[in-house]
Order: C-alpha cells, then sequence, then structure tokens
C-alpha cells in the first residue's frame, strides 16, 4: 500500500554503492554501473565474486544474465543479503551540535505561550546557558496478526530531564553537527532504565495510535468472521433442532443428534479462538539505532507560585526546536506543557492532579 | 374345511403384505413431504412466493398433521399478507390441538386488522369465554384489549349491517353524510400496528447478536536490546548509521507485493504462476485457501512458498504437514532440497507412534493415518498450530470420516489445502472441503444443497453466479492453458533383454535364496529382501555389494550364509553384458546426447568402467559430489561428453533440457520416483520430443512394472501428477513398490503370478478412468473460472 511511493524514493544504486564503500570495497562508477572491488571477508559473506558490476534496474534487466553483474532492483538476492547486513547491527552515533547564535530572552512570552498553568503563577528568577544532552531512538515496530506491519518509529528524550521531545527530529537536519569518533555521551543503566520504562509507556500509545487504521481494520475483520461463524453455529443447530421432530426418527437417532447438538457450542468457541488468535495483534518494539546528542541550550530559572506556596524549577530551551521542553510529571513520568502543581508544590499532570499527586498521598 | 384354512392364512399374509407395503408407501409419502417442505422453505427463501406455495401445497397434502409444516404456511401466508392462508395454518393447528393460547390472541388480532368483523367477534367471544384458563403474558392487558377488540367489531357489524341498507348512491364516497355521523362508530378502531405480535407463526429467524471482543493487543519490548544499543562502547560512523535506517526503508517496501523468501530459493526456479498464487493467498486469502491447480502444475511449491514466506516474515512459527503416507517423504525431501526446512517426519527412522515429544516439535510432517490414530491424536489435537498444510485433500471430501473429523478439531490460523480435484461425484464434496476452511462460507450443508444443487445431478450445480462468487473467496485453480505449459511429447519404448545362461543362473539361485529367507524370517527381512530383488534388476554387482554387506555385518543369515556365498561368487560378470551391448548400441546409434539413470552404486561402477572401456565420453554425477562438482558435471556434459550416467539424487535444481534422450538402465518400483527421472528433462524449456528407454530383463519383476505402467495404463504419456492420483485411488496406504513385491514373493506358481498382476493392471486401469472421469467432471465444474 505504501510501497510505490517509497520505492521511487530509496535510490537502490546510490545505496548499494554507499553500503561498499562504507565496507572498504574501491568503487569505479560508470553510466548506469559500477564496478566493485570487494574486500574478500564481504565478498564471502554476500556470497558474490571479489569483482563485482553492480547495475541499476533499467540497465539490469538486459544483462543480468552474465557473470559478475548483478542488477541493483528490489526481490534480487544480493540486494537483500546487503539490506540484512547493512541493518543488522543497531548502530550507536553520537552528535555535537554548534549554534552560532543562541537565544538569551525573551523567554516570558515563549513560557506563557506554551505552558498550561490553570492558577499557578510563574516568575522567571534567572536564565544562563548550559549543556544537554538528547537521545534519538529509532525503533522496529512489527505489529503482527493475520498481515505483518512494520516500521521505524523515533522517540526523542532529554536524558537530563527524562522529558519525551516532540519534533525534534526534522529541525535537526538543518543544524551543524560534529562527530566525535570517541565515545563522549555515556548513558547510566539509571537512565537507559528510564529510557525504557518511558518507551513502554509512551510507545504502546504512539503505536497504537499510528496504527489505529490497522488495528481497526484487523478488528472489523475479525468481527466479520466471527460473525458470520457464529451464524452459520447457529443455523447449524436450529437445522439440527428442527431434524428432531420429525416423525420416523427412532429415539437412538434422535439421541445421538441430541448429543450432537450439544457439541455445537463447544466446537464454535475453538473456532472463534482459531480466529482470535489469527487476527489477535502483537506487537514486537526493538531499538535498531540511537542518535546521542550533546547541546548548548539555555537553561530558564522559574519561581512557581500558588496562594503563598512557592517552588523553584528550572526549564530547558531547546534551540534544535527553538521552543521550550515539556517538563516531566513528578507523579507518573510523562511529559507534558502543563505547569500545575499540587498542595505541596509538586509538579504533576492533569490526569495525575486528578487523581491525587503520588509524592504527598493524594492531597490536591 | 381343511382348505379354507390355508385360504385364510394365505389371505392374512396377503394382507399383511398389503400393510406393509402401504406402509412403506406412506413412509415414503412422508419423505417426499419433507423435500417438499424443504423446497418451500428455500424458495420461500428466495423470494419465489409461487413456487414455495406450490411446493407447500404439495407438503401439506402429504404431511397434512405435521406441525412444523403448518407453521411454515402460516408464516409464509403472515410475511405475504396472505389471510386466508395465515388463518388456513391456525385451523389447521387447531385440527390438531397444536393452536396456542398466544395464536388464539393473535387470530383474534388478526380479523381485525383484515376488517372481518363478524369472524373476528366469534372469537373474541370464545378466547373471552376460556379466558381465565388461557397462559400468556400480560393477561389484564389483553383481557382489555380482546374486550375492546369486541366492543368494536360489534359496532362495525352494526355500522356495515345499516350501511347495507341505504342505497349506495346516496352516500358519497369521501364523506358522511350530514346529520348521520352517529352511524359510524366513535371509538377509533383499536391498535393493529402495535399488536403483539409475539410468538408469530413460525418464530421468525432472529439470530442472537452475539458480543464479539475487540481482538487483543500485546505489546513487547526487549530490554536487553535497549541496554545493548545504549551502552555499545564505540560509536558508529554517520554513514552506517543513515544506511542503516536506509535499509530498514527497503526492506518495508517489500511488503506481501515481493515475496521476501524466493531470494534464499536458490534450489529451485519458481515459474510467475505459482509466485502470483502465493501472493494471492497471503494477501487476498490470508492464509486460508484450496490449491486447485490442475495436476502438474506444482502445488506443492505453492504451498511451501507460502509456507516459507510466512516463516521468514515470522508470522508462522508451528505448523503441521499432513499427506497420504506414500508422500510423506516426498514432502520431506522437497522441504530439504528446495526450501532449506529440515523437518521431522512420520517416516523418520527415529519416529514411534504416541510418542508426546514427536508431536510437540514445532514443525510435523505426518501421514494422515498416523495423525488420526488415537495414540497420536490427542497430542495433535491438544495443540495449537499457525498453519496447517494438507495434500491430496480429497481424501477430507467426506464429512463423516475421520479424516475430516480430524482436520476440523485441529487448533489453526491458517490451513491450506491442496487437490486437483476437489469434487469427485459430487458438490458437497467440495460444501466439506471449503466448510474446513471457513466453516460458514457456504452456509450449513443443507442451505447448500438447497442453493445450489439439482435435484438428480449431484455434480450439476444451479446459481452458478453466486456459487461462482462464493468460492472465489477461498480457491485458486490454475490450469496449464493459463501457466503456458507447452512441452513436446514423449516417448517411451520398453526395452527387454534376454539374459545369458549364466545370468538365468544366477537370477534363479538369488530367487532361491529370497524366496527361503522370505518364509524363515517374514516381514524382518523384507527390506533387504525388497532391496536385493530390485538390485538383480539393476545388475548382478549392485547384488554383491548388498551381499557382502550381509556377510560383514552378519545380517539376516541364520543357516544361509554358505548359499548366500555361493551366490555372491555368481556376481562376478563380464563388462560386456547384454544390458550393456544394448546400452552401447543405443548410444552408437544416436547423435544426441543421453542420460542414463542407474540407482544402485555397484552398477555405476561396472557401467563406469564398461562406458571407459569403450571410449563412450561421459560424465558421472551423484549425491555425493559436492555441489560444485556437480555444476562441472553438468558444464561437461552440456559442453563435450554425450552421457550422463546419474543417480537420481540432487539433479533436481539444475537444467538439463538441452538432452531429450534418456536411459532406465534400471527401473525404480515406485512410479512415482520414475516420475521423477522424466521430470527431469521432460521439463519446461524442453524443445523436443523426449524419448525414454526402459530396459528390464525378460520375466523380471520390472518386466511386469513395465507392462502394467506402460502398456496398460500408457504413464510415460501422461502429466506429471497423475500417476499419483491414479495411484492413490487404489492403493490406500500401501504403496505401489509394495504390491509389486507381495505379488512377487507370494506367488506359489506363474500361472499365480500372471494372474495376479493382470489384476493389478486391471485396478490400476480402472482407477485411471476414475481419475480421467473426475478430471474432466471439475475442468467442466471449474474451468479456468479460479484461475488467478
Ligand atoms: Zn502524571
Ligand atoms: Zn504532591
Amino acid at each position: 500500500m505504501n510501497s510505490d511511493t517509497q520505492k521511487n524514493n530509496v535510490d537502490l544504486m546510490d545505496f548499494a554503492c554507499r553500503f561498499f564503500k562504507s565496507r572498504g570495497a574501491a568503487l569505479e562508477s560508470g553510466m548506469d554501473f559500477t564496478d566493485i572491488l570487494v574486500p574478500p571477508d564481504l565478498a564471502r559473506s554476500l556470497e558474490v565474486e571479489e569483482l563485482i558490476t553492480v547495475v541499476s534496474e533499467k540497465a539490469g534487466s538486459k544483462e543480468s544474465d552474465m557473470k559478475n553483474r548483478y542488477p541493483m532492483q528490489f526481490q534480487s538476492p544480493l540486494l537483500e543479503r546487503i539490506t540484512s547486513l547493512a541493518g543488522a547491527k543497531p548502530t550507536f552515533l553520537q552528535a555535537e551540535l554548534k549554534f552560532e547564535y543562541i537565544k538569551t530572552q525573551g523567554f516570558d512570552r515563549l513560557i506563557t505561550e506554551a505552558f498550561d498553568r490553570n492558577r499557578t503563577k510563574i516568575r522567571i528568577t534567572g536564565t544562563g546557558v548550559a549543556r544537554t544532552r538528547y537521545l534519538i531512538l529509532t525503533s522496529l515496530y512489527q505489529a503482527q496478526s493475520d498481515e505483518l506491519k512494520e516500521g521505524l518509529m523515533d522517540f526523542c528524550f532529554n536524558l537530563d530531564t527524562g522529558a519525551l521531545i516532540p519534533d525534534m527530529i526534522e529541525p535537526l537536519t538543518h543544524v551543524q553537527k560534529e562527530y566525535p569518533t570517541e565515545r563522549v555521551l555515556i548513558c547510566s543503566p539509571k537512565e537507559i532504565e528510564n529510557i525504557y520504562d518511558q518507551i513502554n509507556q509512551n510507545g504502546k500509545k504512539a503505536i497504537e495510535e499510528k496504527l489505529s487504521h490497522f488495528v481497526e481494520s484487523m478488528n472489523r475483520r475479525f468481527k466479520r468472521d466471527a460473525g458470520s461463524l457464529e451464524e452459520y453455529y447457529h443455523d447449524l443447530t436450529r437445522e439440527m433442532e428442527a431434524g428432531l421432530s420429525r416423525t420416523g426418527l427412532s429415539e437412538r437417532l434422535i439421541l445421538e443428534r441430541e448429543e450432537k447438538i450439544a457439541l455445537i457450542p463447544a466446537e464454535l468457541n475453538t473456532k472463534k479462538q482459531d480466529l482470535l488468535n489469527k487476527y489477535s495483534i502483537r506487537i514486537d518494539f526493538q531499538p535498531v539505532a540511537a542518535l546521542a546528542i550533546i547541546t548548548p541550550c539555555v537553561k530558564v530559572f522559574a519561581e512557581l507560585m500558588s496562594g503563598r506556596q512557592k517552588a523553584a524549577i528550572s526549564l530547558i530551551y531547546n534551540p534544535v526546536t527553538k521552543h521550550m521542553d515539556p517538563v516531566v510529571c513528578k507523579s507518573c513520568g510523562t511529559s507534558s506543557y502543563s505547569l500545575t502543581c499540587c498542595d505541596c508544590m509538586h509538579l504533576n499532570c492533569r490526569a495525575c492532579l486528578m487523581k491525587g499527586c503520588t509524592l504527598c498521598g493524594g492531597k490536591k | 374345511m381343511a382348505a379354507s384354512g390355508t385360504d385364510r392364512k394365505k389371505q392374512k399374509r396377503k394382507a399383511k403384505q398389503k400393510q406393509v407395503k402401504a406402509e412403506r408407501t406412506k413412509q415414503i409419502e412422508k419423505e417426499k413431504g419433507w423435500d417438499y417442505y424443504d423446497e418451500a422453505h428455500y424458495f420461500f427463501d428466495a423470494g419465489n412466493t409461487d413456487k414455495a406455495v406450490k411446493a407447500m401445497q404439495k407438503a401439506l397434502k402429504a404431511l397434512p398433521n405435521e406441525a412444523d409444516v403448518i407453521h411454515l404456511l402460516g408464516y409464509i401466508g403472515s410475511r405475504t399478507s396472505n389471510l386466508a392462508m395465515e388463518l388456513d395454518a391456525i385451523e389447521r393447528l387447531e385440527k390438531i390441538g397444536q393452536l396456542t393460547d398466544d395464536i388464539q390472541i393473535d387470530r383474534v388480532i388478526l380479523l381485525l386488522s383484515h376488517s372481518k368483523y363478524e369472524e373476528c367477534l366469534m372469537r373474541a367471544k370464545q378466547v373471552l369465554q376460556n379466558f381465565p384458563t388461557l397462559d400468556i403474558k400480560n393477561k389484564r392487558k389483553t383481557l382489555a384489549r380482546i374486550k375492546e377488540i369486541k366492543d368494536y367489531s360489534e359496532r362495525m357489524m352494526a355500522y356495515e349491517h345499516r350501511k347495507k341498507k341505504i342505497p349506495k348512491e346516496t352516500i358519497p364516497s369521501d364523506q358522511n353524510p350530514v346529520g348521520k355521523k352517529d352511524i359510524l362508530p366513535k371509538t377509533l378502531k383499536p391498535e393493529v400496528v402495535s399488536k403483539p405480535k409475539q410468538p408469530s407463526l413460525t418464530p421468525p429467524v432472529i439470530r442472537p447478536v452475539p458480543e464479539i471482543p475487540r481482538i487483543p493487543l500485546t505489546f513487547h519490548t526487549d530490554k536487553p536490546s535497549f541496554f545493548k544499543v545504549l551502552s555499545t562502547p564505540e560509536p558508529a560512523g554517520t554513514e552506517q548509521y543513515e544506511l542503516l535506517l536506509a535499509s530498514h526503508d527497503i526492506r518495508f517496501t517489500e511488503s506481501f507485493e515481493n515475496l521476501i523468501c524466493l531470494s534464499s530459493l536458490t534450489l529451485i526456479q519458481s515459474f510467475w504462476y505459482q509466485e502470483e498464487t502465493a501472493k494471492k493467498v497471503l494477501k487476498q486469502y490470508r492464509g486460508r485457501a484450496l490449491l486447485s491447480d490442475e495436476v502438474g502444475l506444482g502445488k506443492t511449491i505453492e504451498a511451501l512458498i507460502i509456507l516459507s514466506e510466512y516463516i521468514k516474515r515470522g508470522m508462522v512459527k508451528t505448523g503441521l504437514i499432513l499427506t497420504p503416507s506414500p508422500l510423506v517423504s516426498q514432502w520431506k525431501e522437497e522441504m530439504i532440497s528446495k526450501f532449506n526446512l529440515d523437518v521431522p517426519s512420520t517416516d523418520d527412522p527415529k519416529f514411534r507412534s504416541g510418542e508426546e515429544a514427536f508431536w510437540n516439535q514445532p514443525f510435523v510432517i505426518s501421514s494422515i493415518n498416523q495423525a488420526k490414530s488415537a495414540k497420536n491424536m490427542e497430542y495433535i489435537t491438544a495443540r495449537e498450530y499457525d498453519i496447517i498444510i494438507v495434500d491430496e485433500a480429497h481424501h477430507l471430501k467426506n464429512r463423516t470420516t475421520q479424516n475430516w473429523k480430524l482436520v476440523n478439531v485441529l487448533k489453526k490460523r491458517f490451513i491450506l489445502l491442496l487437490t486437483a480435484t476437489p469434487v469427485e461425484n459430487n458438490l458437497m464434496e467440495l460444501y466439506n472441503l471449503i466448510t474446513l476452511l471457513k466453516p460458514g462460507q457456504l452456509e450449513t450443508a443443507t442451505a447448500f444443497k438447497e442453493k445450489f444443487m439439482k435435484r438428480g445431478d449431484p455434480t450439476d450445480p444451479q446459481n452458478r453466479s453466486v456459487l461462482r462468487g462464493l468460492l472465489s473467496q477461498v480457491m485458486i485453480r490454475n490450469t496449464r492453458s493459463l501457466a503456458g505449459i507447452h512441452i513436446p511429447p514423449r516417448f517411451a519404448r520398453t526395452i527387454r533383454i534376454e539374459p545369458t545362461k549364466a545370468e538365468t543362473q544366477f537370477y534363479e539361485r538369488l530367487q532361491t535364496l529370497i524366496l527361503s529367507l522370505n518364509e524363515q524370517k517374514q516381514g524382518k527381512a523384507r527390506m533387504a529382501i525388497k532391496n536385493l530383488l530390485a538390485q538383480a534388476g539393476s545388475s548382478p554387482k549392485a547384488v554383491e555389494h548388498t551381499l557382502t554387506a550381509m556377510l560383514e555385518k552378519q545380517d539376516y543369515i541364520f543357516d544361509h550364509e554358505q548359499e548366500i556365498r555361493a551366490v555372491k561368487n555368481l556376481c562376478r560378470t563380464t563388462l560386456d553384458t547384454p544390458k550393456n551391448m544394448t546400452l552401447l548400441k543405443l548410444i552408437q546409434a544416436t547423435r544426441d546426447k543421453i542420460i542414463v539413470f542407474v540407482k544402485y552404486r555397484g552398477t555405476v561402477e561396472h557401467l563406469v568402467e564398461f562406458l571407459e572401456w569403450n571410449h563412450i565420453s561421459f560424465s558421472l554425477f551423484h549425491g555425493s559430489l559436492t555441489n560444485l562438482e556437480k555444476d562441472a558435471a553438468i558444464d561437461a556434459f552440456k559442453n563435450h561428453t554425450k552421457v550422463l550416467v546419474t543417480t537420481e539424487i540432487g539433479g533436481e535444481g539444475r537444467n538439463m533440457q538441452f538432452c531429450s534422450q534418456m536411459v532406465n538402465y534400471d527401473l525404480p518400483w515406485n512410479p512415482m520416483k520414475i516420475e521423477q527421472r522424466i521430470g527431469r528433462i521432460h521439463r519446461i524449456g524442453q524443445e523436443k520430443e523426449v524419448q525414454i528407454y526402459n530396459f528390464c530383463a525378460a520375466g523380471s519383476i520390472e518386466d511386469y512394472i513395465l507392462d502394467i505402467l506402460d502398456r496398460k495404463i500408457n504413464m510415460f504419456e501422461m502429466v506429471i501428477g497423475e500417476i499419483d492420483m491414479i495411484l492413490g485411488r487404489i492403493s490406500g496406504e500401501k504403496e505401489f513398490s509394495d504390491m509389486v513385491c507381495d505379488i512377487w514373493l507370494n506367488s506359489k506358481t506363474n500361472e499365480e503370478r500372471d494372474a495376479s498382476f493382470a489384476g493389478l493392471g486391471m485396478k490400476l486401469k480402472r482407477a485411471k478412468a476414475g481419475y480421467e472421469k473426475t478430471r474432466e467432471l471439475d475442468g467442466k465444474l471449474f474451468g479456468d473460472t479460479y484461475e488467478l
């Protein structure tokens, strides 16, 4: 359903050449083809000769019979091996962002626009440039029912606050980056644990939203099939019952048939379970790539006031999104643009505020 | 009077006979009546009221006192607003004492709604009289209502009575004459619209609205993999990162549009229609389908593409493949050799019936017989399978058989049924198959019969377009013309070779030894005996190998050691045996290339020596070569050698169609194996007519086999796959080779042997005729309607 548009977006030739290059092959390009000297190890794992020619799809069809010539097209065995090799190991990339200019004032207006505050008042007490860490985690999801739906999904976290950051990936492409070759950003086990929890919590919600069409269509199919199953067994029962009242049946025969009728509900149940198994959806979530970002940001220090109560908080201005990052609810950990507090001035999301803050035991 | 006594007895007997006869006729009449009843039901549901009423009348005549029939009459009456019919039904119910109190009330309301005031009044009075004894709901309310109806009817009758007295022209039709307004009863006609139509005559078909839950959705994350990614010590480069994301994008475009399993199938070339069929089953039929391509188009390959695809996508992790016993090993071999799927089977030497551990393995190939045996069935039915594949699914055509019931109770998500002949004698067979795939697709058996089957001809459906619509949701049937399979014909020649005196002596000694072994240790030595007999048909050298092994291992020897040594000594032969000389002549007589099929190693060695001696250029191809060596052997044969000597193992994926002549130097007893040999060169890509030379020694088992397969049923001219269908009809679960072996060993005289083989030949001939009839029927029934 989405293959055609996507197919055109992926230049298979380009992809293959980049792949070989990245693995140490020597390339020499011509029109519609590229000669490649493949390192022995790579040649072995790709099951090709050491000197090969990859040809573009257009040129490939007529000459694909020739030895050592590989057309780069969907369903070609070599392409399949390349993609599975390229996608085999989850990768971790880190980047440092550089900004020529970062805003230093006007946070008042930004905060007022971004956050929902209810009756809480906010007063900025200071700002300062700081460094913070983000993580963009790309996960592979596979939703399996009686068909398979898969794709990639990105989640972006601020590692220092634990907040989930929306819309960070697209603006990131325009930012100047450096890629340190040594690992500078280390996630502590606690941070990873936190990310994992966040994925579990937000991933399910996000994926259900993303796949709502798929989920609904599976439900429709199940409903239709189960309905027709019910109908069939209902009719069958009725028919068999009607058959009982006919004249000329021996008692033994009647008894036999009654036994058969009694077994129908159980059979119906197994068949329904079959359908339920066929259509039930299992979603597997697996990280395939992570991009860790170290970046300057602006820390905004502020005071929240509600009645006589006060609390000091810090907010982060994200130079990539040019927006304030959300805050994290102290009760449930979800990220939101809500600066609402319980009576003890704990930041709580709206939902938790209704249920009662978990930090101070339910007081509003 | 003495005579009158017997007369009376006679009379009595006659009377009795008459009575029995009358009763039988009555019974038949009744049966017919029910048929008419069914017919009326059907026609009425189909919207043909006239026919329904006619059938109804016939049913009533035959079964005047059956409440069911009368209810139907009332039902039809009420649905067509035919008052007379409804009232007739009520009266009939009254007559047979089946008039319920509810219906009595109904009748009053019914009469009112049709303005039959006189009768309505009468019935209302009747009801009121018995009212205290009536068993109905809402008694008080109903009582008031009936009273109201009674009063209203009385007034209306009075009104009508007066109306009749006044000449018509004085009353304007649309206006009451002034001053005569009070003639009309002031009360409104009691509501009939809201009459409690509750138990109407036949209770209307109200299906329960079942509570259908939403499908469960589960979410799984792999915790360790998060830690792994996020704590890798070395960061990757940007190129690697981007390539990884791109690789996933490429992979996602491969929905079922593209079969991802194909790229790993290096050992077969699948055909376009097989791939398209697989895609259709995956995408459109969503894993529940009847694959009924014509014979020879490769349903097995289609099913295995589907299976591999599901496995590769992680959608199938368990499965059960059910086949007739003789096909188990064939499936096993195809799966491993072509799809790289190594699946345990009930043919494996390790298999023991009734062993739970065996059945708990993720995938199993089983004969239907093993699966349905009481020992194994409990394990199979207790667990769940992602997919069930049933080959030769026409063995499930009968709903009352254990085969059908087994597949029906299996817990499964996907199911593929494979058969080239879904209908053999009766459309119900097709119904039974489809009902296994999707219960309800063709409704209940009764409904199916009514809708789609004509009386008299169970193979000729009616309402074809509706049936076609339903079938095309689950069935696919490609024809040879769609597949574009046009291969030149093939011809076979049996070449009977007269043995030399020495050979005859050898055969006779061996025969005596075999019979004696068979007598002493029946059953146990069976495999060895069958082998020896088959090897004798190949060459004495093949026998020598086995005898040597027997002596070394001291197998099956008992007190035969002496004799075994004697026979072994007779195995030493010269190279220029009549068989070899015949082959040489054949090779020298043609300029074409020839493939020589040989089953046994001993024979191969002997033959190779002979060819070398005679300076014939040849290549050798056998199972113990490496893949590279195999390629080299075929290359050599293609480019410069004249002969390819090959054992049958492992040639499947290689192109040998450049050769059109083959010799069965020895003949497998299993016709399917013979077919596999032929299939190596008689396949798509072959441009010449194929010549098959079958060698056999005069009077040998092979001679008899060829007589049956070639002369009696013309197997060598049949489409590949057809012999399976024919054998499937006769052997039940016994293999052809075993039947042949039994005849050979159990015949006391030559005459007996001749007769038994002739009998087997007849059986096969009949089976072939039966198969051809079925093939024709299915061709007529399905034609090219269910092609891709
Ligand atoms: Zn919360
Ligand atoms: Zn609190």
